[in-house]
C-alpha cells in the first residue's frame, strides 16, 4: 500500500491526499462564539464614523480625513486598527446587548444618510485592495508641479493649457496607483473596478462637484500615495471646480 | 470560548445581494458562513510565528475590509466569496507581519505534551507539530502562497494576483514549501 508520506520525501510535486488532509487538520479552526456579532457591530460603528467624516469633508473642514483602515504612518496604523478592533469586542451581558442595539441604531441612521447621498459617491470608494504595489510608485512628471509653481490657477481665460497639464498630471497619478484594475486597456483590468472609473476614459465632466471631492478624498486615503501626488490631485480637482464655477 | 461549528444554511445570492446593500443580518450570515475559513487561514499564517493572539482581531479586520468592498464583488464564477475572503485575510496577515516582523518563531499552538495514549493520537500530534514547524520555517510570503494553494485551492494565477508576484515565483515558492512539509512529515512517520 502506498505510503502517502514516504512516496518521495524530498519531492516538490503536488501534495498527496494524505499530506493535504494532515495540513487541513492542522489548520482547522472552530467558529468563535459571538464573533459574527462583534464583526457586525464593528461594521456599524465604522459606517457611522465614515458618515461623520464625509459630512465634515463636505464642509471643507478636513479635505484629507484620517483614513480608517490604512493610515500612512505606523502609529496611525496601530491606532486606527486598534480603534476599529475595540469597536467590536464580543458582547457579553446586558451591557453588551445594549451596545449592540445602539450600534445597530447608529447603522440604521447611517444607512438613511447614505441613501441621501449620490450613489456614485459611495461607490467611488477607491479600491485599496486593487492598489497593486505596497511601495509608492514615484512619478517622473514635473508638468503638474511646474504649473503649480507658475501659479497657474483656475482662470477661465487660461484654463486651456494649464488645465490640460493639471488634468494629465492627475490622470498620471491615478494611473500609477489604480492600474491595472481601473485601467480599461490593461490586462489585469477588473470589470467591477472599471464600473467605478476607468483611467482611460475619465468622467470628470459628468461627475458632480461632490463626486469630485469624494474622489479626491478617497485617493488621498490610499496608503501608497505621497504628499506630492495628493497635492497634484487636489490641484486638478480645484481647477475643475473653479472652471465650472466660471463657466457658470 | 470555542464551540463546535454549526454552519447555517448555504448563503444564497439573495443574502449576498442584501449584504451588498448593507443589511446587517445578511452581513452576519456571511460571517457565520465563512468565519471558520478566514480564521483558519489567519491562524495558519500567524500561529506558527507566535501571533495566534492576533487571529481574531485580524479576522474582524478582514471582514470589515470585505464589507467595505463588497459592492464591487462579482460572483460571476471567477472566485467564490469564500475564496475572496481568504485572499483578503492573507493580505491582512502579510501586512501585519510586514508591519511587525516576528522576532522569534515559536510554536505556541502545538506545544502541550501528549501523554502516553493511543498511538494514532500521538502520531497525529507529532504530525501537527511537524507541520507547524515546517510552516513556521517558511517566510510569510512563502507561507501565504503555500496555504492559498494547498488549503484553499487557488490556482497559480489567482495566487500571483493576491501576492502581487508573477506565476513563476508562485510555482517556485510552492515547490520549496511542499518539499519542506513533505520532509517534515516523513521524519515524523519514520522517526
Amino acid at each position: 500500500m502506498d505510503d502517502p508520506f514516504v512516496a518521495d520525501p524530498l519531492a516538490d510535486g503536488p501534495l498527496t491526499h494524505g499530506e493535504r488532509a494532515a495540513l487541513a487538520a492542522w489548520a482547522e479552526q472552530d467558529a468563535l462564539t459571538g464573533f459574527a456579532d462583534s464583526v457586525v457591530a464593528a461594521w456599524a460603528m465604522s459606517q457611522a464614523t465614515e458618515a461623520k467624516l464625509e459630512v465634515e469633508a463636505f464642509d471643507g473642514a478636513t479635505p484629507f480625513a484620517e483614513p480608517l483602515t490604512e493610515p500612512m504612518t505606523e502609529q496611525g496604523a496601530d491606532a486606527s486598527v486598534a480603534g476599529i478592533r475595540r469597536l467590536g469586542h464580543r458582547p457579553s451581558g446586558i451591557g453588551g446587548v445594549v451596545g449592540l442595539v445602539a450600534a445597530f441604531a447608529a447603522a440604521a441612521a447611517v444607512m438613511l444618510m447614505v441613501r441621501v447621498l449620490p450613489r456614485d459617491v459611495g461607490s467611488l470608494a477607491v479600491a485599496r485592495d486593487c492598489a497593486r504595489s505596497a511601495a509608492p510608485r514615484a512619478l517622473e512628471s514635473e508638468s503638474g508641479l511646474a504649473a503649480m509653481e507658475r501659479g497657474d490657477g483656475s482662470n477661465s481665460d487660461s484654463v486651456g493649457a494649464p488645465y490640460s497639464v493639471l488634468e494629465a498630471d492627475a490622470m498620471a497619478v491615478l494611473t500609477a496607483h489604480c492600474s491595472p484594475c481601473h485601467d480599461g486597456a490593461a490586462e489585469g483590468a477588473q470589470s467591477g473596478a472599471l464600473d467605478v472609473f476607468d483611467v482611460r476614459q475619465p468622467k470628470w465632466r459628468t461627475m458632480s462637484g461632490e463626486q469630485l471631492r469624494q474622489t479626491n478624498l478617497r485617493f488621498g486615503e490610499l496608503g501608497t500615495v505621497t504628499d506630492d501626488e495628493r497635492r497634484r490631485m487636489t490641484t486638478f480637482v480645484e481647477a475643475e471646480l473653479s472652471r465650472r464655477a466660471h463657466a457658470g | 470560548m470555542r464551540m463546535p461549528s454549526t454552519q447555517p444554511a448555504e448563503v444564497t445570492d439573495l443574502v449576498l445581494l442584501r449584504a451588498q446593500q448593507g443589511d446587517a443580518a445578511a452581513c452576519r450570515a456571511l460571517v457565520l458562513r465563512h468565519q471558520r475559513r478566514v480564521l483558519g487561514q489567519l491562524r495558519a499564517m500567524l500561529a506558527p510565528v507566535g501571533r495566534a493572539g492576533m487571529v481574531e482581531d485580524l479576522a474582524q479586520e478582514t471582514f470589515l475590509r470585505a464589507f467595505r468592498a463588497l459592492h464591487r464583488f462579482r460572483g460571476d464564477g471567477r472566485a467564490s466569496l469564500g475564496t475572496w475572503l481568504v485572499t483578503i485575510a492573507t493580505r491582512v496577515a502579510l501586512n501585519e507581519l510586514r508591519r511587525r516582523p516576528p522576532w522569534t518563531e515559536c510554536l505556541d499552538t502545538v506545544t502541550e505534551s501528549v501523554g502516553g495514549g493511543e498511538a494514532a493520537v500521538v502520531e497525529r500530534h507529532a504530525s501537527a507539530q511537524a507541520i507547524e514547524r515546517a510552516v513556521a520555517d517558511l517566510s510569510a510570503a512563502y507561507r501565504g502562497a503555500f496555504l492559498l494553494r494547498e488549503l484553499h485551492g487557488l490556482d497559480y494565477g489567482e495566487i500571483a494576483d493576491v501576492l502581487e508576484i508573477d506565476v513563476g515565483t508562485v510555482k517556485s515558492r510552492l515547490s520549496r514549501a511542499r518539499a519542506k512539509l513533505r520532509h517534515a512529515l516523513a521524519e515524523v512517520h519514520h522517526g
